[in-house]
């Protein structure tokens, strides 16, 4: 079942929710013309844009500097992971990110911390704005929200998909209507037979090793864990920061000996990790498609022109 | 559950093997399989992945070379002290699967340490295997570990080690360890263990090809640096396997294919 909602109603549906959950959504930051998710208070419904912005909201779910545990002397205690309930409005593709985390860090064993606040996170799909930099042809952008809207002209349709998505509909007075949902095209890998060493030299040429890439991917969730010793020398914590396959600490073990030394090899990792491996080992693709590495790259560094020169 | 957090285990002995690499035999009862991992912590110092060396129902030894920051620390602890350790993980060697077969096991350097706890598991039960070879490799007379096993190994298996350069006084092989593979007589139907750098794993299977043992017999252990140790974090991804959680140990027939 689907239901209509007149355009000009949008903004008193976001304050419905705002009233329902903490919203986090994209909003226009004046000062440089730059969307960002952020927290909406009350009143700010009508602030919602539907864009992609250039950084993703994966410090939500996975925040960088998350502690695990603490410890003092001889005892850990456990951090108990906090979380709230929370409604997310993403684009397809950060909405499909989300569920590829889902596969690598709610796998068993589950990661707590993540596990907590993807349990109290509501998905609604925003309508698609293209933009430039990306393109979600063929890459398996499946459905995976609580509630999406679409854009049909004069009006939204809701479409919950989950009883969270139905939950918040409850108390609107909306008018049902009729929807189908269109046939997405299966993604499908292609096959690299060569090492493609001339392909992996360029990449090595142009790339400056910053791990933008990494930063804006909203699937990059790579983490390195360390510890924090207090000035007391008895106590402290162990936490998580992010990490990026396109550094050379990202391999680097005792002895100072860096496994993946080469930026080329770096680069393999990156592209094969997002088209082929991750197909390999859960079905889907770890791109989404969002474009927003080729945007952050300094050199104009575009994944997909790299995975389509793959031979 | 958090997955994260290590067990406090007590270190019941520590045996020093050379000037910088001693076991620490730490009372557990995790009961890991031979090739399998843990991950060790000093608590505010850091966390790293460490093979276990020998496995009993009470206690795992661990192998450390003092190259780094958290191995130093560990270094400085002393008999009744404790260890932080969470795992084991991984997958370890296929030890039942290949009763009955001659087994060659090779390592290089501090690559040797898994490889004894597929040794000890196989003297345990020395009848269940046919003829066992040991070819272990070490750069000078005194990185040679695991002195104090060797009279027994010598005894019912065929163990011969190497050296990289020796004293001319000392009276051993010297040289890499392929030579030692190269002048054994092999069952082709025999099965290999090999655990080392790098360099050395490509040169090994030139030798064992060369005596016909099949790519699927042979197991190869990976060494990455894994921060979570359960195929979260991303580090130790080779050739789209995560060596933490699909390995350490791997057969040819797939190693061959994980590469940077």
């Amino acid at each position: 079942m689907a239901y209509l909602l007149k355009k000009e109603e949008f903004p008193y549906f976001i304050e419905h929710l705002i009233s329902k959950a903490r919203v986090v959504a994209p909003v226009m930051d004046k000062k440089d013309l730059m969307s960002r998710f952020t927290v909406l208070k009350k009143g700010e419904g009508s602030k919602v844009v539907f864009d992609t912005p250039l950084y993703p909201a994966k410090d939500f779910f996975l925040r960088s500097g998350e502690k695990l545990y603490s410890f003092k002397e001889d005892k850990i205690s456990p951090v108990v992971p906090k979380s709230e309930k929370t409604i997310f409005l993403m684009n397809r593709c950060d909405i499909n990110g989300v569920h590829r985390n889902d596969l690598i860090l709610l796998g068993e064993p589950a990661d707590p911390h993540y596990k907590a606040k993807r349990e109290c996170a509501i998905l609604i799909e925003i309508p698609c704005r293209p933009a430039d930099r990306c393109s979600c042809v063929n890459i398996d952008l499946i459905d995976c929200h609580d509630l999406q809207i679409i854009d049909k002209g004069a009006s939204f349709i809701l479409h919950p998909a989950t009883k969270k998505g139905e939950g918040l509909l409850k108390g609107l007075d909306l008018k049902e209507t009729e929807y189908s949902r269109p046939i997405i095209p299966k993604y499908k890998p292609k096959e690299v037979k060569t090492d493609n060493k001339e392909v992996w030299e360029r990449y090595a040429k142009e790339c400056f090793s910053c791990s933008a890439c990494t930063v804006v991917c909203p699937t990059c969730v790579c983490f390195t864990i360390e510890g924090h010793l207090n000035i007391d020398c008895k106590s402290g914590h162990k936490y998580r920061k992010w990490a990026s396959c396109q550094l050379e600490e990202f391999t680097k073990v005792a002895g100072n000996h860096v496994f993946r030394k080469d930026r080329g090899a770096r680069g393999k990792q990156r592209i094969h990790c997002k088209f082929i491996y991750f197909y390999e080992k859960f079905g889907y693709p770890r791109c989404v498609g969002c474009g927003r590495c080729n945007e952050a790259c300094p050199v104009g560094i575009n994944i997909y022109q790299y995975y389509e020169a793959l031979k | 559950m958090n997955p994260y957090i290590p067990n406090r285990y007590r270190i019941e002995k520590i045996f020093n093997e050379t000037h910088d690499t001693k076991t620490f035999r730490v009372n557990t009862k995790i009961n890991p399989l031979p090739g399998q991992f843990v991950e060790l912590s000093i608590l505010g110092i850091g966390e790293f992945p460490v093979s276990i060396s020998s496995c009993s129902k009470d206690y795992i030894d661990l192998c450390i070379r003092n190259v780094g920051n958290v191995t130093n620390a560990v270094h400085s602890k002393k008999e009744g002290d404790h260890l932080w350790i969470r795992g084991p993980y991984g997958h370890g060697y296929p030890l039942k699967e290949i009763e009955g077969k001659d087994i060659i096991l090779v390592g290089g350097g501090t690559g040797t340490a898994p490889l004894r706890g597929a040794i000890k598991f196989i003297e345990s039960s020395r009848k269940r295997y046919g003829k066992v070879h040991i070819f272990f490799g070490f750069r000078h007379y005194n990185d040679i570990l695991f002195l104090r096993d060797q009279k027994d190994w010598k005894k019912d298996f065929n163990f011969e080690f190497t050296l990289d350069c020796a004293p001319k006084q000392m009276k051993c092989n010297v040289g890499v360890v392929t030579a030692l593979i190269d002048r054994v007589e092999l069952d082709s139907g025999a099965v290999a263990l090999v655990c080392g750098p790098p360099v050395m794993i490509k040169f090994v299977m030139d030798s064992l090809m060369k005596k016909g043992i099949k790519e699927e017999n042979v197991y190869i252990s990976f060494e990455r640096l894994m921060s979570c140790g359960i195929g979260k974090c991303g580090h130790c991804e080779l050739g789209g396997r995560y060596i933490c959680k699909h390995g350490p140990v791997f057969s040819y027939k797939d190693a061959k294919k994980m590469v940077d």
